[in-house]
């Protein structure tokens, strides 16, 4: 199979529905008549869904992609099928689990409970403000596959703000951090730019900190940049996880 | 003069293909029953010719009927571009990906041991620069060019797809 860049552009094109008439007459015939060019149009489709579930796409085709993807039930499925594909569960995982997740609600409210016990010696606003309870979670890039944390967040009821501690190749040397996060359709829920994205431990762990209202139950994508030496960002693996609410 | 007109048994023959190109011509069309629509296109292609209708070119004709069939299909959903599902279709939901993600567990167990393998070091490679490298490893560990480890995983990928499609139709309840 032989791929080039500028057969795999337009094939991409073909699929986000931004080919001109012509250009588009032309690839279809070209793949009405030859099976080679029908396969290597499947997999630059593969290729672009898993870019988009692992936020490698710029954000014109994000949402080029959900236009023509996330709405069409039979391109829906293939989104579907790979994200399952992405993400695997393996059976010593799947064990775990419930231990994991379990203990993750514990850390959470203990948390909660450890900030609401702590003394305030703040000076007091004329108005009480409501106390800020924070959910702390660590989280492990996508795909990473030693742990069988990370994956669901539990929120619980009460808290105010959600923080995320991201665990990050601390081996690479960046100088800043920005982040973003999406729901798996590709909404938008916040981006956090330098100095917001705070790098902890040595550069081991990114913090994000955002309200807990944002999160509503269901799935995330939070793509990571950091700011390399040459003085550009680079785009560093992706973390997903599932938000679960009690509340 | 030599006639280049398919039969019915030609149409048999390039059946697989022809289908997969009309299943991919109405999807990028924006269709949600593109297999309903391809299967359509080659019953008129097969009744046409079988009542001796002269094809030259069975592809380019089946394309021509295909585009026939998806303006016929616009037209009777009364619009004039692509149709799409509801835009606001909820993701899967949390059970919904587990029980795809148990039956893609089933579907891996129809697979060789190297498919296996291949399958699960390609697509839990991470993202951008590590997935890249990580890909060039394995492509070097089984000793074949990166495009062929690329088409390698698109086949596999593509035969759990349609073991899915499978349990799907038979609504496999033994994985429930």
């Amino acid at each position: 199979m032989e791929l080039n860049s500028d057969e795999q552009r337009r094939m991409q094109r073909y699929l986000l529905g931004e080919l001109s008439a012509p250009e588009k007459e032309e690839l279809e015939q070209q793949y009405f008549q030859d099976p080679d060019c029908l396969e290597r149009l499947q997999v630059v489709e593969d290729d672009l869904i898993d870019s988009y579930l692992t936020g490698e796409l710029v954000q014109d085709q994000r949402l080029r992609f959900e236009e023509q993807y996330l709405g069409n039930p039979a391109r829906r499925k293939k989104v579907d099928f790979a994200r399952a594909l992405l993400v695997p569960r393996p059976a010593r995982l799947r064990t775990w689990m419930p231990y994991g997740l379990a203990a993750a609600v514990l850390l959470a409210a203990l948390g909660v409970l450890l900030i609401r016990l702590a003394p305030d010696r703040r000076p007091q606003p004329a108005r009480p403000a409501r106390p800020s309870v924070v959910a702390s979670f660590s989280l492990t890039p996508l795909l990473a596959r030693d742990t069988g944390s990370g994956f669901e967040l539990s929120i619980p009821p009460g808290a105010t703000d959600v923080r995320l501690l991201l665990s990050v190749d601390s081996s690479r040397t960046y100088s800043s951090y920005r982040a973003a996060l999406h729901t798996v359709e590709g909404s938008e829920i916040r981006r956090w730019e330098p100095p917001e994205a705070q790098s902890l431990d040595a550069g081991s762990s990114v913090a994000l900190q955002l309200p807990a209202a944002l999160l509503p139950a269901g799935d995330y994508i939070l793509t990571l940049e950091g700011l390399g030496p040459g003085g550009a960002f680079e785009k560093l693996p992706s973390y997903t996880f599932r938000v679960l609410r009690s509340d | 003069m030599a006639t280049t007109t398919p039969g019915v048994t030609e149409i048999e023959r390039s059946y697989l293909p022809l289908r997969a190109a009309l299943v991919r011509f109405f999807e990028c069309g924006g269709c949600p029953v593109p297999e309903d629509l391809a299967d359509e296109s080659i019953c008129r292609v097969l009744k046409n010719v079988s009542e001796g209708l002269e094809v030259r070119g069975l592809a380019a004709y089946a394309r021509a009927v295909a585009k026939n069939v998806l303006m016929e299909y616009r037209r009777e959903s009364g619009r004039g571009r692509p149709m799409l599902g509801d835009p606001l279709a909820r993701p899967a939901s949390g059970a919904a990906d587990e029980k795809l993600a148990r039956r893609l567990e089933h579907a891996k167990r129809s697979l060789s041991a190297p498919e296996r393998y291949l399958i699960e070091r390609y697509y839990h490679a991470g993202a951008g620069a590590a997935k890249i490298h990580s890909h060039k490893k394995l492509a070097t560990r089984l000793g074949i060019p990166a495009q062929t480890l690329k088409l390698r995983a698109h086949r596999i990928r593509k035969k759990l797809f349609g073991l899915m499609n499978r349990y799907n139709e038979t609504d496999s309840s033994f994985l429930h």
